[in-house]
């Protein structure tokens, strides 16, 4: 029997994450035996982290110069590096990689400092780089799981706090749901086309079986549990609510990122003739995520619920541009999904620099008075939110200009004027941010830690993004404008077909 | 706010930032006034930069002689405004602060009427939006200014969305963001999206203009510092509405439709505020609810169609902004003053503030419509134009007459009485104010003056050629004081007769006004109130019912989905299909499929969860035999361990849980509701199943196995081979995982704190 021809350069990203949570785990072991202290570890185990997702992304980044298509196996292929998958895999790597600076700080001011957490993200990132590499349904569920049951453990790494521990089990409980919904889906698709193969399921597809759409549909519900879309959304508040703040972060973030890039690698690839007769499937789901994300929002007073329902609301705008079924509905998905990471990520690290003394700053009220005691995170904390809201001059601007405009030039006009609505109410909540922040004042004053240089660097990344992809749409050399992340999405999504 | 820091300096910051706003605003009056030659000689100079240009979108700029009219009252009002602001607030710790606003909503208006471009247009809409918001809520400890700004962007900022939208919807229609081809193409009426296009951006308008319904907003945004209203309120941001019915005139413009419905709200919207204004005693008040009115008749008249109408509007537009900011200015004054902005309060104010006075009195006559002011021509034109757009001109004239008399009797008593009139009851000393700020004022109301005396320049410069913009066509446009002795001047001398009795009356008329309003079950502020709360209780009512914390709750709503979901695609795809030859039922198999149910109905029934799994793992062994009857002993073999460990397991995690009861208990309706979930769920399941079996099985699989289990595998248990043989690295694999996972849990459970003296104790 001959050895197979493999292709290691397709799997270098996943490999560095993979093989650096197993080095975190032995680091951890090593360094705890020489008894030096607790940050030294923790920030020696981040760094050597940060390194490790640094290689996957620089491998990602390579590839998607490259722009040839590689695939792993090429007699068996299930997993592919792709421009598609390299472009998801870069901003997903850069996502967990900042969440890594910001955890330096964070993790000993709520007094979670173990070095698990990075093995937990590292190999949850692993299993994200698989799943937007997966050409085979197989290793699509694979990747899912991989990303999926870190992520349970991490939801609960709080152990002693009975709500990090609800969120763990409630995300445990709804998540293996999920996964099951998606297995069947996955059987049934393949006994209605013999194959788990996306080439062979796009060749094999009998189309108006019924049978094979129930099975499309049910993977579809299955991505629709893990990005948190109405009317499988109602895990999300809750789990994000006790999750420690970087773990929310990270669930909210990487993950949404994840699952819709591997979701829109699904629909073309394996689905792209039959996709059309998903149009009013994720037309309703698009219509009521965006309804139930802002409406419910509204009257949130914990910030980690408002920015859950916030990004259930960011999930209907995305689910927009699935509605489209166009190449530049789908563009404007993956290029909106580069903005979310940044615009989110910022507020997520501006709640981390917040925390101390063994204590989140989880609600409106930790808010009051920042503007006075900390201007700059107070300035910054604005920016995040008015880019989420979608202020112009922000890139959450451009971004939801990006899809509004692909439903309108696809005809889902009435779906883009639903989103329009939904952004008005969001107008509302998220205008509470600034509002409490500079215009109360705290009941009780206490002093507020200087935030760390890791959350600095974080937020000057985010900051930095979200202005100039909302300032410099235009060809500019050198400025990385909106117009050039556009092409990039477009391209990468074009390779698809 | 009576901001006086009298005897403070103004800081470094302010004085810079004043500085450079000022020299911005005179920078852009300046270049723009190089071009007003070229305009009215019907010249367009335009400037475009590829911005998007993935979606046609340029930064395009074009000086037209409607946007040139817009920019130069921008600019030009901008620099006085912030001449006069920067004396307003001397001393006041964020003086800074508001300069720099103000100079960045001026650059953003500027932006708003010169844009060429849709998406720009936009843009900078919303930028004034954000801008006033900051203006608004400048006075930020004050939960009234708070509340003012939040309503103003909520309900300015909403109306820009809808703008957006329209607009796409329009540059789909047409194939280009560009308004200048729009204009140039034309009306787009008989398109089959004109009445959402129109919908939309009138919507925008109106919300920004404060139209009536939406007219609230504009009275509540007086919290903002004086200089603020009288740029903002007066001269600018609430024109922008105006302007952009007047921009789209040429596109949207000249149907039944357009006609109709600018006509009627502008004239409710004209009457209803000059009834409420004349109603105010705060100087400000009454100032703002003019404000509306004015706001009111221009959009009555960009409604029309014939020229008369059009020049109307773009007169009284230059009419208003010059003694409205003058009039907002003034009172500024009178409050920084005398600590008052009380009508009743104020009087005589002439003999200690006489240059203050000359301007209110300028102002007022101007607004008034007394000649040789600018305020008569334009009044004039309204006239004229309101005889000449509908046929039966009775009730339009009337109702002009009546607001025009209402206007009146409010000048009279912002800039006559607090004058002329009484002895002043104020908190201060009134006294003279200082240079800077009686310059805005009085250089206003003097140009109402010059330009009444001389109106050919306005006319033949900035009126004829913004209304040559506004209606696509040139025309010639000639302003006159005099037009001889004619129908519009005997309505005059009836405005002046009507307003002249009714300032006479006005504290009776007032009091009976305040009653009359208070009496109304719905305004427009209520209306948003009652809206705002509606959507809070809304969130509210989704929360408890989707979100209470419950994961049975979520499942719930899960499973109500799924099989709706199955069911209906199967249904209307016609996937419902019953076997050929279903093979009959072995009559041993009955008391098995027996069992096999009554273990799905006793989880319903019984109260006791190990009732619940036990009854369950019956299910599962009761299929396990079903499996062994129909001759797969493996299957079955495998179902029966599977079944076994599970009850085990749960079992054990059961037995230290809490007992089963309070709210997570369901009650006899609660089991119902859940039977039928069940019921449901697994009819879904039970069709797919059928519909599966009704499609051929793809053999080809089973077949290999089944030819090459014995030559290759040595061994005739097709399943076994398969583990063990054909897929024999996966079986190790598996163990190994089994093993690892097995080690694992056994160390966690020995390091478990506790655990060793727990089980002493059990």
């Amino acid at each position: 029997m001959n050895a197979p021809q493999l292709d290691m350069a397709a799997i270098a990203p996943l490999a560095f994450a993979a093989f650096g949570a197993l080095f975190v785990l032995l680091g951890e072991v090593w360094l705890t035996r020489r008894r030096t202290n607790e940050h030294f570890i923790n920030a020696a185990l981040s760094v050597l982290s940060i390194s490790f997702l640094g290689l996957s992304v620089y491998c990602a980044g390579a590839a998607f110069s490259d722009g040839t298509t590689r695939v792993f196996d090429p007699a068996n292929p299930m997993l592919s590096l792709d421009r598609f998958a390299a472009y998801s895999i870069a901003l997903i790597g850069i996502a967990s990689l900042l969440i890594c600076f910001a955890s330096i700080s964070y993790l000993p001011q709520v007094g979670i400092n173990h070095g698990e957490y990075y093995a937990l993200l590292l190999l949850s990132t692993a299993g994200m780089f698989l799943l937007v590499g997966a050409t085979d349904l197989m290793a699509l569920f694979l990747g899912l799981e991989l990303m999926s049951i870190p992520l349970y453990v991490m939801a609960g790494f709080d152990r002693r706090n009975l709500r990090s521990n609800e969120s763990a089990f409630k995300y445990f409980l709804v998540g293996s749901f999920a996964s099951a919904i998606l297995l069947y889906g996955i059987a049934l698709v393949y006994g209605v086309t013999g194959s788990l193969g996306f080439d062979a399921i796009r060749a094999g597809f009998p189309p108006g079986n019924p049978i094979g759409i129930v099975g499309l549909g049910l993977l579809v519900v299955g991505f629709a549990f893990k990005v948190a879309s109405a009317p499988f959304h109602q895990w999300a508040p809750d789990v994000y609510e006790g999750a420690p703040t970087s773990v929310t972060a990270y669930m909210a973030i990487t993950v949404k990122v994840a699952a819709f890039a591997a979701l829109l690698r699904l629909l073309t690839q394996a689905f792209g003739p039959v996709t059309a007769s998903l149009s009013d499937l994720f037309w309703v789901l698009a219509a009521l995520t965006i309804v139930v994300g802002n409406v419910m929002a509204v009257i949130q007073t914990n910030l980690k619920r408002l920015l859950a329902y916030s990004s259930i609301a960011h999930a209907g705008y995305l689910l927009i541009g699935f509605a489209t079924g166009t190449v530049e509905g789908y563009g404007a998905v993956l290029f909106y999904l580069l903005v979310y990471v940044f615009t989110n990520l910022g507020a997520f690290a501006v709640l981390m620099a917040l925390a101390q003394g063994g204590r989140d700053c989880d609600t409106l009220d930790d808010l009051a008075g920042l503007a006075r005691q900390r201007p700059g995170l107070a300035a910054l904390l604005t920016l995040f939110a008015l880019s989420l809201a979608g202020i112009p001059g922000t890139a959450g601007f451009v971004a939801k200009f990006f899809v509004f405009e692909s439903a309108v030039a696809s005809g889902q006009t009435v779906l883009a004027i639903i989103g329009v609505l939904g952004s008005v109410v969001s107008f509302y909540y998220y205008l509470r941010l600034p509002v409490q922040m500079y215009m109360s004042e705290a009941a009780t004053e206490t002093p507020r830690r200087h935030a760390a240089t890791g959350e600095l660097l974080v937020l000057a990344v985010c900051a930095v993004v979200v202005l100039f992809l909302g300032f410099f749409p235009s060809h500019a050399p050198g400025v990385l404008g909106a117009v050039r992340a556009l092409e990039w999405a477009r391209s990468s999504v074009a390779m698809l077909y | 706010m009576a901001a006086d820091h009298a005897g403070a300096a103004s800081s470094p910051g302010a004085r810079a930032l004043t500085a450079i706003g000022i020299a911005i605003a005179l920078g852009f009056a300046g270049a723009l006034a190089s071009l007003v030659p070229a305009v009215a000689g019907g010249a367009a100079p335009s400037v475009a930069v590829p911005w998007l240009p993935a979606l046609g979108v340029a930064l395009a700029f074009r000086v037209d002689g409607l946007s040139l009219l817009f920019a130069l009252l921008i600019s030009g009002i901008g620099a006085l405004v912030l001449l006069y602001a920067h004396r307003y607030l001397r001393g006041h710790p964020h003086a800074a602060r508001l300069q720099l606003f103000l100079t960045l909503f001026m650059l953003s208006m500027l932006g708003l009427v010169l844009a060429d471009d849709a998406v720009v247009l936009f843009v900078f809409w919303e930028l004034t939006t954000v801008t006033s918001y900051l203006l608004i809520g400048f006075d930020s400890e004050s939960a009234k200014s708070r509340r003012a700004a939040l309503q103003a962007m909520l309900v300015t900022g909403s109306g820009g969305l809808a703008l957006l939208v329209g607009l796409l919807i329009l540059g789909g229609v047409t194939g280009t963001l560009r308004i200048s081809e729009w204009i140039a193409a034309g009306s787009v009426a008989g398109q089959v999206a004109y009445t959402a296009v129109f919908a939309l951006v009138v919507l925008a308008a109106f919300t920004k203009s404060a139209q009536f319904p939406f007219h609230f907003w504009l009275p509540g945004a007086m919290a903002a510092p004086t200089p603020v209203s009288a740029y903002l309120h007066s001269a600018t941001m609430v024109k922008a509405g105006v302007y952009l019915l007047m921009r789209m005139h040429p596109v949207l413009g000249g149907t039944e439709l357009w006609f109709w419905t600018l006509t009627v709200a502008g004239s409710a919207t004209a009457l209803w505020a000059s009834i409420v204004a004349l109603r105010q005693t705060d100087l400000k008040l009454a100032l703002a609810y003019s404000t509306v009115t004015a706001l009111g008749f221009l959009v009555l008249f960009v409604g029309a169609e014939i020229g008369i109408a059009i020049t109307a509007a773009v007169t009284f537009l230059i009419v208003h902004a010059f003694y409205k900011s003058a009039l907002f200015l003034v009172v500024g004054i009178v409050d920084h003053a005398t600590g008052t902005r009380e009508a009743q309060r104020l009087g005589g104010l002439a003999r200690t503030m006489p240059t203050t006075a000359a301007a209110a009195g300028l102002a007022a006559l101007s607004m008034a419509g007394f000649p040789p002011l600018l305020g008569f021509i334009g009044k004039e034109l309204k006239y004229e134009a309101a005889l000449a757009i509908v046929s039966q001109p009775l009730v339009l004239a009337t109702l002009l007459v009546v607001a025009n008399a209402l206007t009146f009797a409010v000048a009279a008593v912002v800039a006559f009485r607090p004058f002329w009139r009484g002895e002043p009851e104020t908190p201060r000393m009134p006294h003279e104010a200082p240079r800077r700020m009686r310059a805005g004022p009085l250089l206003l109301a003097a140009a109402g003056f010059a330009f009444g005396v001389y109106p050919e320049l306005v006319g033949r410069y900035l009126v004829e050629p913004a209304v040559a913009a506004i209606r696509a066509t040139p025309m010639e446009v000639d302003l006159k004081l005099w037009h001889g002795v004619n129908v519009p001047l005997a309505m005059s001398v009836a405005t002046a007769l009507l307003g002249l009795a009714i300032y006479a009356a006005h504290e009776r008329v007032r009091a009976v006004l305040a009653r009359a309003v208070s009496a109304l079950p719905l305004t427009g502020e209520r209306a948003f109130d009652a809206s705002l709360d509606a959507l809070r209780s809304f969130a509210a009512f989704q929360t408890r019912i989707l979100q209470g914390g419950s994961l049975r709750r979520y499942l719930f709503a899960t499973w109500l989905v799924l099989p709706a979901a199955v069911g209906s695609v199967l249904v209307l795809r016609g996937g419902l299909a019953w076997p050929a030859s279903p093979s009959p039922v072995p009559v041993y198999a009955w008391p098995i499929v027996l069992l096999v149910a009554a273990g799905s109905i006793a989880p319903i029934v019984t109260t006791s969860r190990l009732a619940s799994i036990a009854a369950l793992g019956l299910v599962g062994a009761g299929v396990s035999l079903l499996y062994l009857l129909f001759g797969a002993p493996d299957v079955a073999m495998t179902q029966l361990l599977v079944e076994t460990l599970t009850v085990v397991i749960v079992a054990v995690v059961l037995l230290r849980l809490p007992r089963f009861s309070g709210r997570d208990h369901p009650g006899s309706a609660g089991r119902a509701r859940d039977a039928a979930l069940a019921i449901a769920a697994g009819t879904t399941v039970s069709a797919l199943l059928l519909a599966v079996l009704a499609s051929p099985l793809d053999p080809s699989l089973s077949d290999w196995f089944a030819a090459n289990a014995l030559p290759a595998g040595f061994g005739r248990n097709v399943v076994n081979v398969v583990i063990v043989d054909f897929r024999a690295l996966d079986t190790l694999g598996e163990i190994t995982v089994v093993t690892v996972a097995a080690c694992a849990a056994y160390a966690l459970l020995k390091l478990r704190p506790g655990a060793s003296s727990e089980q002493e104790g059990a």
